[in-house]
């Protein structure tokens, strides 16, 4: 009878009882690895992959024959051979710069450039390479606002060669609190046009491109298309998805960043095969729920604790060191000083970098249908009043309730006097509060969130009277303020 | 409903924690050995064994071994097997056994890169150092417990 033998590397014994050798009555590859994997059915997961094919790191031998191709496992193997399972220990480089070495050695730096950027060449893993990477790196900052801030003023410092800024809106007063980059000086200007002038200060050298543009779906792929790298420091989730999308579909990496109120959040999206900001959040949160930023409101240097960690990591990028935070989200909670990393997972069913995406073309999605705040079918009727119609009830003095659903600071800053306080979470658990027989008119900022509260109460089988402040206190402001004697 | 703070994450995501687990034990002698052979290899990649006695928890000793990637040593790598065989057969015997692998990586930062963790057996340390310039940057300790896993930096402690 014959007998084949197989000897086990030690690098793989653990996966078959810690045995040296194996001596067994097939004469093949395929029989040897069958009789193997029906032993130590364990093993199976080791030496082959989902797919069925063979790991990466496993080799077989007969003697110092390489039989590791599956066509050669039908193969006689004789009594006097030995079959060696072994590892394949081996490995490459990773990733390099996203900038070629071609553009890098097109690049030069003046003797000007390397006085100034002297205390980068000092650094080994930047020198003279990184430093040139970082002037041939051509670079998009979407939103020239709080994150954008310290993000435009580090990129120019450290010297990368052409930034382009798009921003559609103007510099106001209630900026000032944490977009360190305009000041008093710039209010009413376009951010762009302010930021152009702070980075002509700091260096007359970089190619700055001001784009004065809301991003729709339609025009963000020009104004991204052929950048190496884009940094999202917009302040909406509409936004983030815009550019997420765009981003996969025109194949640039992102650097992510947003803030709310003390906590902050970094990542690095669609870089070396990672998962993209829509694997971590496939859809938005419901439109009323979360507060946008301009709404929620930051502590002052969060930005620029966020803003600079996303440079730093736009910068390992452009020059291919360190680790990023791609595959990684960052979370930073400023008021009790912790951070912690959590794993992002690339998602093979994400509807744009997935395996059969359902997302091919940039689109606006409509926000409200995207939330549920349209649900197909059994549409829900919401009715409004405007401010007028109802400083007008109050003024009359109709038995009308009014429910606040702002958040506590929300409140801090504008009070509506006479309102009822209810957090939406609430809602359907205080429903009993409610007099079905009176109106009840929900209030919030902008007046999104007092939709998603009636809808909410609606679900909840709540059959009164309720109406919707039609634009919230936003629009109210200035008819409280003019009628407020009526109040008191 | 998903808010989109680190809240929500608790449920939904898996938490990876930071790199405080000291999960590898090594001499300062061999680390040693890692720098030497990075730097007098540089600009190619160096690579070899780490070993411990039989049993043993510490990594105490490492077999450099031959690149056997004849071109293209600046970037990648390779073990030949009938070698590491031969070392396993020959060199190492009973008394040590094998805890892992290590390789350079010239002008690379020291992350695993795609290559790398295919080759990754589960359960194996796998050490990554980087040389930048011909001077050692950094050290960091790998290794995955399933082979469709994605490797886990692990702390280490030298000593
Ligand atoms: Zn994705």
């Amino acid at each position: 009878m014959s007998m084949g033998r197989i000897f086990v590397s030690a690098t793989l014994r653990s996966f078959f009882g810690r045995n040296a050798s194996f001596e067994t009555d097939h004469n093949t590859i395929k029989g040897m690895l069958d009789f193997l994997t029906d032993e130590y059915p364990d093993s199976r997961n080791i030496l082959f992959a989902e797919d069925g094919k063979l790991r990466s790191f496993i080799r077989i031998y007969v003697d110092t024959e390489d039989r590791t191709d599956p066509a050669k496992w039908e193969e006689t193997v004789l009594d006097s051979q030995e079959v060696l399972l072994l590892p394949a220990i081996a490995g490459g480089a990773p990733t390099k710069s996203i900038i070629s070495e071609d553009r890098r050695k097109e690049t030069l730096l003046s003797d000007k450039e390397v006085e100034r950027y002297e205390k980068h060449l000092l650094l080994r893993q930047i020198g003279v390479k990184g430093q040139k990477r970082i002037k041939a790196a051509r670079v998009v900052v979407v939103g020239a606002g709080a994150l954008g801030s310290p993000v435009i003023q580090y990129l120019a410092a450290a010297g990368v060669g052409n930034i382009k800024v798009i921003d559609f809106d103007e510099v106001s007063i209630n900026n000032l609190q944490n977009q360190v980059l305009h000041t008093s000086r710039d209010l009413d200007r376009p951010k762009v046009a302010s930021a152009r002038d702070k980075v002509r200060n700091i260096n007359r050298d970089i190619l700055f491109e001001d784009v004065n543009l809301k991003l729709e779906a339609d025009n963000i792929a020009d104004e991204i298309d052929g950048y190496d790298l884009v940094i999202d420091c917009s302040d909406n989730y509409k936004a983030r998805y815009l550019v997420n999308d765009a981003c996969v579909i025109c194949d640039i990496p992102l650097v992510f960043g947003a803030i709310y109120q003390f906590e902050g959040q970094v990542s690095v999206f669609h870089y070396e095969d990672g998962p993209c900001y829509r694997c971590l959040f496939p859809s938005p949160p419901p439109a009323g729920l979360v507060p946008t930023c301009a709404e929620g409101g930051s502590i002052s240097p969060l930005a620029g604790i966020i803003g600079s960690i996303q440079a730093t990591e736009a910068l390992k990028i452009i020059m291919g060191i360190g680790e990023t935070l791609s595959g990684k989200l960052l979370t930073v909670d400023s008021l009790y000083l912790r951070s912690k990393i959590i794993d992002v997972t690339k998602n093979e069913k994400c509807p744009i970098c997935g395996e059969h995406p359902s997302i091919s073309v940039i689109q606006d999605f409509d926000y409200d249908d995207f939330c549920g705040l349209k649900a197909e079918g059994d549409e829900v009727e919401i009715e409004g009043v405007t401010p007028e119609e109802l400083s007008e009830r109050i003024e009359r003095g109709d038995n009308i309730l009014i429910i606040d659903v702002r958040e506590p600071h929300e409140r801090a800053i504008l009070k509506f006097p006479n309102a009822v306080v209810i957090p939406i979470g609430q809602l359907a658990r205080r429903m009993k509060e409610l007099d079905p027989s009176q109106d009840t008119i929900f209030i919030c900022k902008e007046g999104k969130r007092s939709v998603l509260a009636i809808t909410t109460l609606r679900e909840a089988g709540y059959k009164g009277p309720l109406y919707n402040l039609k634009g919230g206190m936003d629009a109210m402001r200035d008819i409280i303020f003019s009628n407020e004697g009526a109040w008191l | 409903m998903k808010y989109h703070g680190i809240n929500a994450l608790k449920d939904g995501y898996k938490e990876e924690g930071e790199v405080a687990m000291t999960e590898v034990m090594i001499k300062q002698a061999a680390i040693d050995m890692i720098l030497s052979q990075g730097e007098k290899i540089y600009p190619y990649e160096g690579c070899g064994v780490l070993l411990r006695r039989t049993g043993q928890e510490t990594i105490t000793e490492v077999i450099a071994c031959r690149n056997a990637v004849a071109d293209k040593a600046t970037e990648h790598f390779l073990i030949d097997p009938l070698e590491l065989a031969e070392i396993e057969k020959e060199s190492i015997g009973n008394e040590y056994e094998i805890a892992g692998f290590y390789h350079t990586h010239p002008d690379q930062k020291a992350v695993v890169s795609a290559e790398d963790g295919r080759f990754m057996i589960p359960g194996m340390i796998y050490a990554i150092l980087s040389v930048y310039d011909g001077h050692p940057e950094r050290l960091r300790f790998y290794r995955k417990d399933d082979p469709s896993d994605k490797e886990k930096e692990t702390g280490y402690m030298g000593g």
